[in-house]
Parts: structure tokens; C-alpha cells; sequence
């Protein structure tokens, strides 16, 4: 799967690369307008994260190119701007989301995952990892073909999780996350211990393997 | 006191002065005048009479005399050395049919021999009168004077001190925070034009200043967004890394903490500049329940993590026209400030309806609640909030013209927001 990262920051799309290529996605870099327009006539991407602020001029008018052009390219608007006039236009403009700066990795991560997800499953878009199966349709978990009765905060912490498996989600990502977009984030994460709890307990139930650890002191990783 | 009721009552207190102590010099000094022609009019009474003293034969000349002039009255005496003199007395006038005061001249003359007391009188009863209407009229002047004066006054007020009470108005009504330039009234007086200038540069430079302000805040936000998010990412992926002591994962977690918590501060910072900055000005009509559903849904994790009792009442169709955004600012932060700031098992109420919005919680009494709505003023020190939540509500407010006050009783904190926008 193809990523391409519009960003002029060299140390920022270097940390996304880094974070992208451990979920083997393959992953590439332009800095500015022209490179960006470049690489996008060359190859499909399936996924565009696109700085608004370029040197050159402004990354929304990539994305006009890009439906002009009618390429289904997922893309993801990250700016620094945290307009709600950038977000509003370049959601108009055809983009799939828009997440501001700063925003965690594993945020991006499941951004990203989503994003492509939705472009290339469609209809039948579910994640299988040995025994669980996620649906990220209809919105459900089984073990073994068996249904896993989860809340909705459960179940998003669950998808959140598994798209950035592998990697150490850290609770401040989960918390921002679980909360959404307007509210304001307590340093208090103890809502984060209780849904986790929570969730590993139907999951186990459910005789699932244990793949959730906690990292001490930072988060929590969904190995498989 | 009005500038008008100040010199009216300087006006006053020297006409009054003037009047009492004018009053009485000027009656003297009539009087005088009068008494002083009265006794020349007796003077020329005696000489008369000295000169038809060779006309008078017998005593009953004398008599006759005074029946035709009644203002000599001569009585017999033995005495020769009663010296000439001018006295006041009060004396029957018969012409008037009463008491009245008289001037009277005394002297002693000798005819055919025999020594009289000589008396010419002259009544001052109509010399009285005169300086009575005299003091009247003067009155009368003094006070029609007052009157114009304060009659003068209150049209002066009116019309040379108009630009004066426009550009008050007109300074009482400017906000600084709106784009607008105060515009003043021009004058043809000197003293408003100097005025007005400097009004004018004033407020340009206090503009100018709070322009400065403002851009600078959000500029410094906006510059700390970049290597904010390149200092998270880092960290974050130096948490990726293998073979991480818990030593190590614990420094790079309260790192990440702190590194989130300026991420928070920097975001409710250019928020505030961009509230101030009227960057949200599209009204909707915003279904309040909805609102607050979502945002209870955001926070009701911490609230049931501290055990708190969330009662929420929103009124039927309580439907409010407002920015979304400005709207919902209000609602997550006042939710989000009572629950955090709700010590365990404690009780959370909102109340709303279309006219206003409450949120009440349990807590202890404020040290300061004068501040509450203060940038960067907190409480309590353990209270990890940015600082500006507060803040941001009230600027939402004051941009929405809502109004926002803050109450505290039975033990409980009260936020309400007014949706009745005063005009």
C-alpha cells in the first residue's frame, strides 16, 4: 500500500515515514507543490497526508488537481492551520479527513488505515487476526465466529488499537482519541484502565488470546 | 454633579452674597441720601421762617404761623442753650392717620421777646415707601439676573457642550476589540477639537497596541504548532523503540504528558485569539440538547471514574440561534470545567432551556471567584486544566452577546449562560 506525505517539515515527514513503513506501508515524501504534482501523475497513491502551508503555495490546490484529475486518492489534510475554514474547504474539496496539528502518530496511524480501508474494501471491510475478526462495517467483533458483545468506546479502542498494532499506543493518544475532536482532555486517565479492563475481560472471555500489553509508564501495544 | 448644577450653584452662592450684602448698604445709603435732602428741605424751612420772623407781631401770630405750616411746632421754654439739632422720631402724621417716622429739626428761637422751642418736622412716611419699592425692584432685577443666568447656562450646556456629551457616548459605546475606528464628532470649538485628537491618537495607540497583542498571540501559536508536533512524533516513536528500560518508558510517558498538556495550552491559546479575532460568525440554529448530549457523552467517562451524579434537564424545543462552534466551545468547556473540578461522589446539574443554559457542581467555596473568569488563573494547583477554559466561555459569550455569571450557594458552584442577547 502506497502513502504519500506532502509536508515541507523534514523532521515531521520523516517521523510519519518512520511511524507509516512499521505498518509496511510504502511510503514517500514531497516537500512542495511541484513535487507533490510530480509524483501524483506517476503514481496512485493510496493514500495523500497533504500539508496545507507548502512553500510554494497552498495544498488545496493539489487536491483540486487531484479530483479534476479523478484520481480516488484517499486524502488526509494535516495542518498546523487548525482553521475550521481550511477544514471546511478541504473537506469540500474532496478530501477524506482533515487532522490538525500536533496530532499523536497512532491518531495517523489509524486515520491512514482507515482511510485505505474505505477505499479498498468497501462493502466488505473487516480486519482478521487469527481468531478475531473486526468488522469495520457493521461495526462488530467475533472470536472464532462467536460475537463479542462490546460498548462503542470499547470497540473503538479495540479498532484504534489493532490499527496501530505492533506499535506502543500511548494513553494520552487514547485518550484523545476516545474523547473526540471538541472535548478537552483530563490528565486523568483512569477512564482509559476501566474501558481496558473492560475489554480484555470480554475478549479473554471470549477465549481470545491476550493481546493487549501494557507498556509501563506509556500505553498499551496490540501484538500480534 | 453635572458641570451645569456646578457653575449654576457658583452662580447662586455669589448672587446670594451679592444680594445680602448689597441689600442692606444700598438701603443705607438711600437712606441717608433721604435723610440728608429732608434735613436741607428743614433748613430751608427755618430760613424761611426766620425770614418772615419780622412779620410776626404777637404770639398769635405765632400761632397762626404754625396752623399754616404744620410742620413747626413751637412750645415756650426757659432754657436758650439747647443746642441746633437733627433727629429721627416717630411722630402722629395726619396727613397718613398714623404713626409714621419724621426728621425733625430742633433749634431755639426768641420772639417778641419770650424763648421757644422750635421744632420743624418733616415726614419720611413717603421717603420709606420709595426706598421699600426701591429695594424690591432691586430684588426683582437680582433675581431675574439668576434666572437668566441658569436659563443661559442649560442652553450653553445644550449646545456647546454637545460635542462634549457626543464624544462621551460615543466612548462609552467603543470596544476596542471591534474593528471599528472611533469616529467623533467634529466642532468649531477649539477645546473639543483638541479633545478629539487627542482621544483619537489614544484609542489609535491603545488599537495598536491590542492589534499587536493579538497577532503576536497567534502567531506564537501557530509557531510553536510545527515543533510541538515534531517533539510528540519523536517521542512518540522513541516509545516504538526496542529493548526500552521502564526507566527509559517512563520518562519518555511523563514527557509525552508534558509535551501534551503545551499541545492543549497552545490550541485554547489560538482559539481564544481566534474568538477575539471574529473569525466565527456564521449563526445556526443549534438544538441545545444535542449539544450537551455530546458533550455529556465526551465527559461522562471522567464523571463516572470520580463517581460524580450527572443530572441533566434541557427544556423541550430549547433551540438557540448561535455560531456552532462559538456554541459548542460553551457547552463542552462548562461541562467539562464542572466535572473537573467536582471532587469525588460529588453531583453535576445542568439546566437549560431556550433562554439559558446552568451548569451547578459540588465543590468547595473559591478563594478568589472575583478571577474565575481569568486567563491562566486556577484554583486549586493540582488541577491540571489549561487555564483558559474559563476564559474561552466568556470571550464565546461576549462574541455571542450571551451573558455569563458565576454564583456560588448551597455548596455549589453556578455557571449561567444567558441566551437573551441584550441590545
Amino acid at each position: 500500500m502506497k502513502v504519500l506525505v506532502v509536508e515541507d517539515e523534514h523532521e515531521m515527514s520523516k517521523s510519519i515515514l518512520q511511524y507509516l513503513r512499521q505498518e509496511s506501508y510504502v511510503c514517500e515524501v514531497a516537500s512542495t507543490i511541484e513535487q507533490a504534482e510530480e509524483k501524483i501523475m506517476m503514481h496512485d497513491y493510496d493514500c495523500i497526508l497533504l500539508d496545507i502551508t507548502l512553500p510554494d503555495g497552498s495544498g488545496l490546490s493539489i487536491l483540486k488537481k487531484l479530483k479534476d484529475e479523478g484520481k480516488l486518492d484517499g486524502v488526509i489534510i494535516i495542518s498546523a492551520k487548525n482553521s475550521i475554514d481550511d477544514k471546511i474547504k478541504g473537506l469540500n474539496f474532496g478530501a477524506d479527513d482533515y487532522l490538525p496539528k500536533p496530532f499523536h502518530l497512532a491518531e495517523l496511524g489509524a486515520r491512514v488505515s482507515a482511510v485505505i480501508r474505505r477505499k479498498r474494501f468497501e462493502g466488505n471491510n473487516t480486519i482478521k487476526l487469527h481468531e478475531l475478526i473486526v468488522d469495520l462495517g457493521a461495526k462488530s467483533v467475533s472470536v472464532n465466529g462467536k460475537e463479542v458483545e462490546l460498548t462503542r468506546k470499547e470497540y473503538d479502542l479495540l479498532v484504534f488499537l489493532v490499527a496501530n498494532k505492533n506499535r506502543v499506543v500511548t494513553k494520552n493518544a487514547i485518550a484523545e482519541h476516545l474523547s473526540g475532536d471538541e472535548a478537552e482532555v483530563f490528565d486523568n486517565f483512569d477512564f482509559i484502565y476501566a474501558h481496558m479492563k473492560n475489554l480484555k475481560k470480554k475478549l479473554t472471555e471470549a477465549s481470545c488470546p491476550d493481546y493487549i500489553k501494557t507498556i509501563y509508564g506509556l500505553g498499551y501495544k496490540f501484538g500480534v | 454633579m453635572k458641570l451645569l448644577a456646578r457653575t449654576v450653584r457658583n452662580y447662586l452662592a455669589y448672587s446670594a452674597s451679592l444680594i445680602l450684602i448689597s441689600t442692606p448698604l444700598f438701603y443705607y445709603a438711600i437712606h441717608e441720601i433721604f435723610i440728608h435732602d429732608t434735613d436741607k428741605v428743614l433748613m430751608a424751612h427755618r430760613k424761611d421762617f426766620l425770614g418772615s420772623l419780622d412779620h410776626i407781631k404777637s404770639l398769635q401770630d405765632l400761632g397762626l404761623f404754625h396752623l399754616m405750616n404744620e410742620e413747626f411746632v413751637f412750645s415756650p421754654t426757659e432754657n436758650l442753650v439747647v443746642a441746633d439739632s437733627f433727629y429721627t422720631a416717630d411722630l402722629y402724621d395726619r396727613g397718613a392717620g398714623r404713626w409714621a417716622p419724621h426728621r425733625v429739626y430742633e433749634s431755639t428761637v426768641t420772639v417778641l421777646g419770650k424763648n421757644f422751642r422750635m421744632q420743624v418736622r418733616e415726614s419720611m412716611l413717603s421717603n420709606s415707601e420709595l426706598i421699600s419699592a426701591i429695594m424690591i425692584i432691586q430684588l426683582l432685577i437680582l433675581t431675574l439676573l439668576f434666572i437668566g443666568l441658569v436659563f443661559i447656562n442649560r442652553n450653553l450646556s445644550q449646545t456647546i457642550w454637545r460635542p462634549f456629551y457626543i464624544i462621551l457616548d460615543r466612548l462609552r459605546k467603543y470596544r476596542i476589540d471591534e474593528d471599528t475606528a472611533l469616529a467623533l464628532p467634529g466642532s468649531t470649538t477649539a477645546e473639543f477639537r483638541e479633545l478629539n485628537a487627542a482621544i483619537t491618537h489614544l484609542i489609535e495607540r491603545s488599537r495598536a497596541a491590542y492589534q499587536e497583542q493579538k497577532e503576536f498571540t497567534e502567531n506564537a501559536s501557530h509557531e510553536l504548532g510545527t515543533p510541538l508536533a515534531i517533539c510528540r512524533s519523536k517521542l512518540e516513536l522513541l516509545a516504538q523503540t526496542k529493548e526500552l528500560t521502564e526507566e527509559q518508558a517512563e520518562l519518555v510517558g511523563s514527557l509525552l504528558e508534558a509535551t501534551d498538556r503545551i499541545a492543549r495550552l497552545n490550541k485554547n491559546l489560538s482559539l481564544l485569539s481566534k474568538i477575539e479575532n471574529r473569525q466565527f460568525f456564521e449563526i445556526e440554529t443549534i438544538d441545545l440538547h444535542t449539544v450537551v448530549t455530546k458533550a455529556l457523552d465526551a465527559y461522562k467517562d471522567q464523571a463516572s471514574v470520580k463517581n460524580i451524579f450527572l443530572k441533566c434537564n434541557i427544556g423541550n424545543n430549547a433551540v438557540v440561534s448561535a455560531n456552532a462552534t462559538l456554541f459548542e466551545l460553551i457547552v463542552f468547556n462548562l461541562i467539562s470545567n464542572a466535572i473537573r473540578h467536582t471532587p469525588e461522589d460529588g453531583t453535576v446539574i445542568i439546566q437549560g432551556s431556550q433562554d439559558f443554559l446552568r451548569t451547578s457542581n459540588t465543590g468547595p467555596l473559591l478563594q478568589n471567584p472575583e478571577k474565575i473568569f481569568h486567563r491562566f488563573h486556577r484554583e486549586s494547583k493540582n488541577a491540571l486544566g489549561s487555564g483558559l477554559g474559563l476564559s474561552i466561555v466568556k470571550k464565546a459569550c461576549e462574541v455571542s452577546g450571551f451573558s455569563i455569571g458565576y454564583a456560588y450557594n448551597s455548596d455549589m458552584h453556578h455557571f449561567k449562560v444567558s441566551f437573551l442577547r441584550s441590545l
